[in-house]
């Protein structure tokens, strides 16, 4: 382009054909800078994830198999593990939700990179074909550029439900013809198309920006809802433990045994275990330089 | 040796019990239906094979993924814009945070089965089964 530009001139370049011709540096540097196939295989691993964690009908029936196998026994220790395994899946939702609104902004990415390297090429080849129009002192050659918005385009798909992730980025792409604008280029005289150039290249790359600033402030959001510590994290009451005295027979009881005759027996068996197990951790601790954790 | 056949209308799940009586001695208390309601929670926590362990092991799977980043730069030689790598960044933070939290739920669960053995274990000791 800019070489058609010097012709037309057949003198130094004027200082909008330097500036045409830096800008567009600049323009090609924002877009390029992300390569749309490395996006779309990180968003294939991240959907690989999701489903791992949240449709694993395996993991899922596991815990709540759980549950069954805790049927028999009563009292509040029981309650809470039961409630503890509700917990569980819970968890597993709420993780598969963060991927879901991540693999969003992931699309919203990919589309904005792929809008934005297309806008520039259509650009590029309108202000070439504009630029050939003037030196040949004729509008032989259509001179319109189709950019996309890719503010639009990422806010479009930000507003995807987040419950029904697309299985493939490309279909980031289906809408993007509805945010794509004509843009016509001046073909009157080499000075006037370098400035629109620049002009129209400098808006891409600012809205390029606009875009991926968006698509930061939804990672950061999501960082900061995975920092909340979900209902799983609560540790379990002490009388959960056999550790503590506040654990009890009566609190972990099946309908075979009554508390009453078997409760001291439990309590006077609990103590010897708890301390068995200190010594056992102080010993693997000293071996290990480790702890294990502890409810 | 007498057995009986017990339904309680007060068991949520209405579950028949059986019970076997035998002679009370010291310390013996040999019962059938305790055994089985150990066993029974022993499956969903004994190591590798209950089903609390299993669903850690299984969850555990993607961790790599959430920790593991790969540059979706084109050529940073050539190309760098700075919005792209702030938003980079912030894509980088979050999965971060949520390998973390992702770890730390696993180890809950592990934790959890921990807590149901030692239980499982303390009982067994009382009831003469080890």
């Amino acid at each position: 382009m800019i070489a058609q530009i010097e012709r037309i001139q057949d003198s130094p370049p004027s200082a909008a054909a330097l500036g045409a011709a830096h800008s567009s540096e600049l323009h090609l540097n924002c877009v390029l800078a992300l390569d749309p196939e490395k996006i779309d295989t990180e968003y294939q691993r991240l959907y690989d994830a999701a489903v791992k964690i949240g449709d694993n009908d395996r993991a899922i029936g596991q815990i709540r198999l759980t549950s069954d196998h805790l049927d028999a026994w009563r009292g509040a220790a029981a309650d809470q593990f039961r409630l503890q395994v509700t917990y569980m899946e819970m968890f597993c939702t709420a993780e598969k939700d963060l991927l879901n609104e991540a693999l969003r902004s992931v699309a919203a990415a990919y589309a904005a990179a792929v809008a934005a390297r297309r806008s520039l090429l259509s650009l590029l080849d309108a202000t070439a074909d504009a630029a050939r129009n003037v030196f040949d002192d004729q509008k032989a050659r259509e001179t319109q550029a189709m950019v996309a918005t890719v503010a639009n385009v990422v806010k479009g798909i930000l507003d995807w439900d987040p419950q029904k992730p697309v299985k493939s980025v490309a279909d980031a792409l289906i809408d993007l013809g509805k945010d794509l604008m004509p843009i016509f280029l001046d073909d009157s005289g080499a000075d006037q198309l370098c400035d629109q150039y620049t002009r129209e290249g400098e808006r891409l790359c600012q809205n390029l920006g606009q875009g991926y600033d968006h698509i930061q402030q939804t990672f950061v959001n999501l960082r900061d809802k995975a920092t909340q510590p979900p209902e799983l994290f609560h540790p379990l009451p002490a009388y959960c433990d056999v550790a503590s005295p506040d654990f009890s027979y009566d609190r972990f009881k099946d309908t075979i045994h009554d508390p009453g005759p078997i409760g001291p027996k439990v309590d006077v068996e609990r103590q010897k275990y708890a301390e068995e197990k200190a010594k056992d951790s102080e010993i693997d601790k000293r071996l290990n330089r480790g702890d294990h954790g502890a409810v | 040796m007498r057995v009986r056949i017990v339904t309680s209308p007060s068991e949520p799940t209405g579950r028949a019990a059986v019970e076997r009586l035998a002679g009370t001695t010291e310390g013996g208390l040999l019962m059938d239906g305790f055994t089985v309601d150990l066993d029974e929670a022993d499956k969903a926590c004994k190591p590798e094979v209950g089903s609390l362990p299993q669903a850690a092991a299984m969850l555990r799977q993607p961790l790599t993924t959430l920790f593991t980043f790969d540059d979706w730069a084109a050529n940073r030689f050539l190309h760098q814009f700075d919005a792209a790598d702030r938003m980079q960044s912030a894509y980088q933070g979050f999965c971060d945070a949520l390998g973390e939290r992702h770890s730390r739920g696993c180890d809950i669960i592990d934790d959890t089965a921990e807590a149901l053995r030692d239980i499982v274990t303390l009982y067994r000791r009382v009831d003469g089964q080890v």
